[in-house]
């Protein structure tokens, strides 16, 4: 079933003199225990999506077309205090830096039973924060409600943030860069915990990450963003192994943990991500494409065919 | 062997705060290491493991409580050493973009070197053109601010500034991190082709493996401030002879959903230095622990051609090659 659901999404951020066009007709859905993962460079759009996603766009963002379901429900359409109150019940987020998504004057306990309070304060109690926190693998989770967030490391404050986010069981996590701002030791436990939960998760995971590594090992299907639009969207499998958009390849490809050493210089994509207020006609990878040609200007067709979706003129689902 | 760079038993601690305490907590413990001339030394370790205060104390940021850094066969215990050293080895900061002034213009930045350490300037555009050129950046961004620039632009105005000077040495701290992979791939690329054309030596901290296994001759694993393991790079990834730099190896993402790993390499995190464990320090995460690795610490012994390692079943540890790990097949 279709927990969450983006149709034909564009969001703009408002800059002088114009338009920032950040995320472009994007139609994306995530079934119930699902982990689908956004990837692309930085300056793609994967985070506007995202924050789009749970209604956190900031000032100077927004939404043009399209709309947003979740469980069928419009969301971008409703009432501010419902659209705060489906924040957390229905979805919760996972930031990228675990330090600055906590209050640094309050215990961890206060702050997660604040989390509950907001939503539903009967229902919790402490010892189902205690399960919680066990669950994500902090140890002595009695002593841990008492401690400030300056006293976790990198790693015990992620955990406690999915502890914080899985507590009021939403249908959708969405997780920014989870992982980005941790030691390669810790980015596997927390890699391993989320594949962990999923277990005892019925609802949708979201990952957004540049870091391909994450991806694969996490994933179950995949959206590859590019200057605001998806340009391929596979599962995993198909993904890593038979890429069809040049972008998807030539990004799979520079990735220095795939290349062999020794093998001289690295492979590169050339070039920058185009500027998002003033984009070429056409298809705006051209530009970096080894395989553009002159139809690469004209309106770019959506190949969509056995569970791939493929935006490109030279190139098939 | 003599190098550019030799660090011979380099301690340091830093006092423990409290008003009439004397204590002073260890953060490195008798390390030593060799950059030869042109040769690429990466350091790595999660973090705490004292990574960042090496890279401090070597180039004089960081006061040292035992041993000697010697730069090109000089002490850099003595000004005329230190001020050498400065000159001639350079630093690559890990937020580009923070370590840039953002009232100056690029063309100054680059060539600020210059005048900082009152060598001669006549031209300045010529010369900034020539640092921008080098490192693949247009003319044009001389007349730019660090805030106009990408994370790629600045971290290459960054080597650009390192390179300043003609350094002979370069210590790069994480100058990979933050970055995309296809900004990452260009990174590496430009470091390989400056060390071919000007014969640098790096002296890399990372803690990005792909990073090291791509720049690096040879690696240095630390461990809370200790050698663990040290070697040619490819024989270190091929087989790790400590159990935390097989873990390490082991616990970098795979990009091949194909090859998932199904079990943990590494459990717990870095012990508090606070608290350092007995024996081994290594021995409260590690797969092979014994009674004999909580009681007694190894040594660091040479294991062959230019490795060392600190682990009592070094033997064991080689037969079999990292730790193993669970694939899942579909």
């Amino acid at each position: 079933m279709t927990v969450l659901s983006v149709e034909n999404l564009s969001v703009s951020y408002r800059i002088p003199g114009g338009k920032l066009r950040a995320v472009r007709d994007v139609s994306l859905g995530v079934h119930s225990g699902e982990v689908l993962g956004i990837m692309g460079e930085s300056g793609c759009g994967k985070s506007t999506l995202a924050a789009a996603m749970i209604g956190l766009l900031p000032a100077g963002a927004s939404v043009d077309d399209g709309t947003i379901r979740l469980n069928g429900a419009d969301i971008l359409r409703l009432p501010p205090e419902q659209q705060r109150r489906l924040r957390g019940q229905s979805i919760a987020m996972v930031f990228q830096d675990p330090m600055t998504a906590f209050n640094p004057v309050l215990t961890i306990g206060r702050q997660l039973s604040d989390f509950i309070g907001a939503h539903d304060a009967s229902r919790h109690s402490r010892s189902e924060i205690v399960e919680m926190l066990k669950r994500v693998g902090i140890p002595d989770p009695e002593r841990c409600l008492g401690r400030y967030p300056h006293e976790l490391s990198g790693g015990m404050r992620q955990r406690v943030a999915i502890a914080a986010a899985l507590l009021m069981k939403p249908d959708v996590l969405i997780a920014d860069e989870p992982t980005t701002a941790l030691d390669v030791t810790m980015e596997a436990q927390i890699i391993h915990l989320l594949r962990d939960l999923r277990a005892g998760f019925s609802g949708a995971i979201v990952i957004v990450t540049h870091h391909l590594g994450v991806i694969a090992e996490l994933c179950d299907r995949v959206a590859v963003m590019y200057a605001g639009e998806v340009v391929e969207e596979a599962s995993v499998d198909a993904l890593f192994h038979d890429p069809r958009h040049p972008y998807s390849r030539a990004l799979l490809s520079c990735d220095p943990a795939v290349v062999q050493p020794g093998a001289g210089h690295l492979p590169t994509i050339g070039g920058r991500v185009p500027d998002l207020s003033a984009l070429p006609p056409g298809c705006a990878f051209a530009a970096r494409c080894t395989f553009a040609d002159p139809v690469c200007a004209d309106p770019v067709p959506r190949h969509q065919a056995a569970g791939r979706l493929v935006l490109c003129h030279r190139s098939e689902a | 062997m003599t190098g550019v760079l030799e660090l011979r038993n380099i301690s340091v601690d830093l006092p423990l705060g409290g008003f009439m305490t004397r204590t002073r907590l260890p953060i490195l413990l008798d390390v030593s290491l060799t950059v030869a001339k042109g040769e690429s030394v990466a350091l790595v370790g999660e973090s705490g493991s004292g990574k960042t205060t090496l890279a401090r104390a070597v180039m004089g940021l960081q006061a040292v409580t035992g041993g000697s850094v010697i730069f090109d066969g000089q002490s850099v215990a003595d000004p005329a050493g230190l001020a050498r050293l400065r000159r001639d080895a350079a630093m690559m900061f890990q937020d580009a973009t923070a370590s840039l002034s953002p009232r100056l213009t690029v063309g100054y930045l680059v060539t600020e070197p210059f005048r900082i350490h009152g060598q001669p300037l006549p031209d300045p555009e010529h010369v900034a053109r020539d640092l921008l050129a080098k490192v693949g950046l247009p003319p044009a961004i001389a007349a730019r601010y660090p805030h106009e620039l990408s994370g790629g632009q600045a971290r290459r105005v960054g080597v650009a500034r390192a390179l300043a000077l003609g350094p002979r040495l370069v210590i790069a701290d994480e100058p990979t991190a933050g970055l995309d992979v296809s900004v990452q791939a260009e990174v590496l690329n430009l470091m390989s082709d400056l060390r071919a054309e000007m014969g640098l030596a790096y002296l890399i901290i990372t803690h990005n493996l792909a990073l090291v296994r791509h720049v690096a001759d040879r690696v240095v694993v630390l461990y809370l401030g200790r050698v663990v393991e040290e070697g040619p790079t490819a024989q270190v990834f091929a087989t790790p002879a400590h159990p935390y730099t097989a873990s390490l190896i082991a616990a970098e993402p795979r990009p091949d959903p194909r090859q998932r790993r199904m079990d943990l390499a590494i459990r717990g995190e870095v012990p508090s230095i606070l608290r350092r464990p007995s024996g081994c320090e290594f021995h409260t995460r590690c797969p092979m622990a014994r009674d004999l690795c909580r009681h007694t610490a190894p040594a660091l012994a040479a294991i062959g051609a230019g490795r060392q390692a600190r682990c009592h079943f070094v033997d064991q540890q080689q037969n079999q090659p990292g730790v193993r790990h669970a694939v899942e097949h579909r």
